[in-house]
C-alpha cells in the first residue's frame, strides 16, 4: 500500500498526493504548531512543507513504510528556514486563499485563543534547547516518531538522534528542577489570568482531539 | 513531571483544510516552471550557502568564470587571525562610504552558482546581478539580473522590487567591539545564519553582510576582527575571484563544504566569495565548485534603478 503510494506520489500523481495530504496534513499542522509556538504561523508551514515535499517528490525513497517523517523531516527544513521556503513558492503562496476572517462560532474563537496560550506556555520550556536538539525532540516526543524514522527525517545517523535526544531531555530535567526549587515571583512573569470565557471553556477543552 | 509533553492542537478547521488541499493539488497540475528561474530567485539571500534545485539540463560554462573544479589547497589555521587583521587595518584605513549623496547603495556583482539536487553539482552560466538597497529607511529596493539565459541570444534581464528591504544602515548597525558584535551573531544564528553549527552560522552570517552593503570602515574593520575569533577560521593562498582575479582567502569548513572570501593579495579589499566541496560527496569530487561571486561596485546613488556615473 504504502509502496505503491510512494510510486504514485514519485510518478507525479497528483491524486495520490491529494491522499498524502489527507493522511498527514494534521500531524505536519501539530508539528508546525509547536515548532513555532503560534498556530497562527502554522498553516503556511503546511502549505509549504507540501510543495516542497511534490517539488522533490523524485527523491523521495521507492520504499519504506510511512511517508510521516519525510513530510516531518521536509517540515523541519521549511522551518529552519522558511523565508527561503516562502521565497521558492512565492507564486504559488501568493495565489493561496486568504484565510476566511469571520469565524464560524465565537466559542470556538475563545478556545483557539486558549490553545495559543496553552502551547505557548508548554513550547517556552523547549526554546532552550539547542534548535537541533528541539527537533529531535520534537519528532521524537510530541511527534512520536520512532528513532530510525526521526533519522530520516533528519538525514542524520542514529546515533546522533540518540545523543540528541538525551542532551535535550537532561536538559529539559535541570530545567524542570530549577523551576521546582525556585518558584517564580516576579509578578511578569506569573501566567496570564484567564478571562472568564476561557474558564468556561474548560469542560471543552479536556475532550479536546490532539 | 520532567519534560513538558505535548500541548494539545486544534486541527485545522474542515473548510480550511479543504482549501488548502484544493490550493495544493492546483499547484502540483501546474506545469513545472524551468527551475532556472527558481535558482536565481533564490540566489539573492540564500546565494553561497543554498542551493537545492531539481534537475535542469545542463547549460554551457561562460568563458569569464572560474572553473568547475578547483583545487582544495591545504588551508593554514594559524595564519587566519593576523590576515583578517591585516584586512581590518585596510579596512579602517579605507575611504567611508559616505562619498556619493542619496537614499540607495548600488552593488554590481558578476556571480554563478551550481545547480544540485538529482546528480552531479552543474555550475549554472554565470551572470550579472545589480541590487538597489534602500539606504536609510525601511522599503522597496530593486534587484536586476537574468531571468533565463538563452543560446545564441543571451541572458534574458529581469527587474524585479524587493518589498520591505531592510536598509543598509540597519544592517550595518553592529557593535565596533568584536567580541560584542561575535556574541550578537551567535545569538541571532538561528535567524541570520545557515549551516549545522553555530560557528559556521556565524561565519555564513558575516559573509552575507560583507556580500550586499556598504560599511563604515569601523564596521567592517569589527567584522574581520569578530570572523577571526571563529573556531576554524583559516587561510587559503592562490585562490582566484568569479572574475579571475586572484587572492587571498579566509575560509570556513562546515558540513564538508569550505566558504571562502577572497580578497585582493596587495590590497586586501574584499574581492567576493566562493564556496566548493572539500571532500567528495554524491554532487561531485572534491573541488566542485557551489558558488563563486565576484563584487564589481558598491556605490551610493539618488534613486532606485540609478547606476552610479562613474
Amino acid at each position: 500500500m504504502t509502496a505503491e503510494l510512494r510510486a504514485r506520489i514519485r510518478d507525479g500523481d497528483t491524486e495520490a498526493f491529494g491522499v498524502l495530504f489527507d493522511q498527514h496534513a494534521d500531524a505536519v499542522h501539530r508539528h508546525a504548531v509547536w515548532s513555532e509556538g503560534d498556530p497562527a504561523l502554522a498553516e503556511d508551514v503546511v502549505s509549504l512543507t507540501f510543495l516542497e515535499a511534490w517539488r522533490i517528490r523524485r527523491s523521495l525513497h521507492p520504499d519504506g513504510d510511512s511517508l510521516r517523517p519525510w513530510l516531518l523531516g521536509i517540515a523541519t527544513n521549511v522551518l529552519r528556514n522558511r523565508r527561503r521556503a516562502a521565497r521558492r513558492h512565492r507564486e504559488a503562496l501568493r495565489r493561496l486563499p486568504v484565510r476566511d476572517t469571520v469565524p464560524d462560532f465565537a466559542d470556538e474563537v475563545v478556545a483557539r485563543m486558549h490553545d495559543v496560550d496553552r502551547i505557548a506556555a508548554a513550547v517556552a520550556a523547549l526554546r532552550s534547547l539547542r534548535r537541533s536538539d528541539r527537533e529531535v525532540f520534537l519528532l521524537c516526543v510530541w511527534s512520536q516518531l520512532d528513532y530510525a524514522s526521526a533519522a530520516e527525517a533528519l538525514g542524520v545517523p542514529v546515533g546522533t538522534v540518540r545523543s540528541r535526544l538525551s542532551r535535550a531531555r537532561t536538559r529539559l530535567r535541570a530545567l524542570a528542577q530549577q523551576e521546582l526549587a525556585a518558584p517564580r515571583t516576579n509578578p511578569a512573569e506569573q501566567p496570564r489570568t484567564v478571562p472568564v470565557e476561557q474558564s468556561r471553556m474548560s469542560s471543552v477543552e479536556q475532550g479536546e482531539p490532539r | 513531571m520532567s519534560e513538558p509533553t505535548a500541548p494539545p492542537v486544534l486541527p485545522l478547521r474542515p473548510a480550511r483544510r479543504q482549501a488548502l488541499r484544493h490550493h495544493l493539488l492546483r499547484e502540483a497540475q501546474r506545469p513545472a516552471r524551468r527551475s532556472r528561474r527558481r535558482l536565481l530567485v533564490l540566489a539573492p539571500a540564500a546565494v553561497l550557502a543554498a542551493a537545492v534545485t531539481a534537475g535542469a539540463i545542463a547549460q554551457a560554462w561562460a568563458p569569464d568564470s572560474a572553473p568547475l573544479v578547483v583545487t582544495v589547497a591545504q588551508g593554514d589555521r594559524g595564519g587566519a587571525a593576523l590576515l583578517l587583521d591585516q584586512v581590518a587595518a585596510a579596512a579602517e584605513a579605507g575611504p567611508a562610504p559616505s562619498s556619493g549623496e542619496g537614499g540607495y547603495v548600488y552593488v554590481k556583482s558578476r556571480a554563478a552558482y551550481a545547480e544540485l539536487g538529482g546528480g552531479p553539482a552543474r555550475l549554472q552560466p554565470m551572470y550579472t546581478r545589480e541590487i538597489w538597497i534602500p539606504r536609510y529607511e525601511r522599503g522597496d529596493g530593486l534587484v536586476r539580473q537574468p531571468f533565463s539565459t538563452w543560446p545564441f541570444i543571451g541572458p534574458v534581464v529581469s527587474r524585479r522590487t524587493l518589498p520591505d528591504m531592510t536598509p543598509n544602515a540597519e544592517i550595518v548597525d553592529l557593535p565596533s567591539d568584536p567580541d560584542q558584535l561575535l556574541a550578537k551573531l551567535y545569538r541571532e544564528r538561528d535567524r541570520r545564519g545557515m549551516g549545522d553549527s553555530g560557528d559556521g552560522a556565524a561565519f555564513t552570517a558575516i559573509g552575507d553582510i560583507l556580500r550586499e552593503s556598504l560599511m563604515p570602515p569601523r564596521t567592517s574593520a569589527a567584522l574581520y576582527r569578530a570572523a577571526a575569533k571563529i573556531p576554524g577560521v583559516e587561510v587559503v593562498r592562490g585562490v582566484t575571484d568569479a572574475v579571475g582575479r586572484p587572492g587571498i582567502a579566509v575560509a570556513h569548513t562546515d558540513l564538508r563544504r569550505r566558504d571562502e572570501w577572497i580578497f585582493d593579495e596587495r590590497t586586501l579589499e574584499y574581492l567576493g566569495e566562493r564556496s566548493y566541496l572539500v571532500t567528495a560527496t554524491e554532487v561531485g569530487p572534491a573541488g566542485t565548485v557551489l558558488g563563486t561571486m565576484a563584487v564589481l561596485q558598491r556605490a551610493v546613488v539618488p534613486q532606485v534603478g540609478q547606476r552610479p556615473r562613474t
